[in-house]
């Protein structure tokens, strides 16, 4: 178990930076899931170890740069894990912007997932798991708008 | 002659030089027109990519082993804004690695991975090629550069 530097729901970070090649967008997406996500979470209380998560999923055109591998690490510097886990990139290509953002949520949840439970205690995971849905609900309505 | 001194007498020579060093991997001159056109200016960034060269050179002399280490290239942008705020390299498998969740988010910044080389040496000159046309092109280093 790591030794708690224990943070309340209100100062938990939660992180989501696609690791990507140039010629890919995705930052749109990206910020609208991490800012409604930070805001969902300031509603909660955690009570797991870390204080915070960083998900980076990798979307990336191997014709510029090799795909890295999948990755879960704990990072002790901030007290954090950083869970990677790649996008595919032919799909992402060829998705329509409400599938994108299906596919980029998905690529959250299944990083949450990995998370290991020393690290991120399950009834914190199912409460992340709840408000990753509600915001794709709610981004799913305002994209349509 | 080192890159710098280069870049200081002849942007032409710096910006073929860049290119030829990074032609093994993916090196692609991104903005020939702003380089050729550079002129006098070229001293101060001469100056600054001398301290690159350098460190490129003790790298490669004193680090044979390391240097065949596939090494990504890339970019961390401002995620509001697009602006950079950094060129850099790094030979961690997992590229992921070289930040942690705080820096992302003090700097609110995203990584983009803009290439790969079979050499941290290759990596180290387009790093250079970088970060020399974007003084050519503000005048200074991008925000977060570590200063040599």
């Amino acid at each position: 178990m790591v030794t708690s530097k224990k943070q309340a729901g209100s100062s938990f970070r939660f992180v989501i930076r696609p690791l990507r090649t140039k010629n890919i967008a995705s930052r749109e997406i990206a910020i609208c899931l991490e800012d409604e996500i930070s805001l969902s979470l300031g509603e909660l209380s955690l009570v797991s170890p870390i204080s915070g998560i960083l998900i980076m999923p990798a979307l990336m055109d191997e014709a510029i740069a090799p795909i890295p591998p999948d990755y879960v690490g704990y990072q002790s510097s901030d007290n954090s894990v950083t869970v990677g886990t790649k996008i595919d990139f032919a799909l992402w290509e060829r998705s329509s912007v409400l599938e994108r953002l299906a596919i980029m949520t998905n690529n959250v949840l299944d990083s949450i997932d990995k998370i290991p439970g020393k690290y991120l205690l399950d009834q914190d995971r199912e409460k992340l798991r709840v408000v990753v849905d509600e915001v794709q609900s709610r981004l799913v309505l305002r994209f349509t708008e | 002659m080192k890159w710098g001194a280069s870049i200081g007498t002849s942007l032409g020579i710096v910006a073929s030089a860049g290119c030829d060093a990074g032609t093994a991997g993916a090196c692609v001159l991104a903005n020939p027109g702003i380089v050729a056109g550079m002129g006098a200016g070229g001293t101060a960034v001469g100056a600054a990519a001398d301290a690159i060269s350098d460190g490129v050179n003790s790298y490669v002399h004193g680090n044979s082993t390391n240097s065949n280490l596939q090494t990504y290239v890339y970019e961390l942008v401002d995620r509001a804004t697009s602006d950079t705020l950094k060129y850099g390299i790094t030979s961690e498998q997992n590229p992921r690695d070289r930040y942690n969740s705080d820096y992302y988010n003090a700097n609110n910044a995203d990584m983009v991975v803009l290439g790969s080389y079979s050499t941290r040496w290759m990596a180290r000159a387009e790093e250079l090629r970088l970060n020399g046309n974007y003084v050519i092109n503000n005048g200074s280093f991008p925000p977060l550069t570590f200063r040599w």
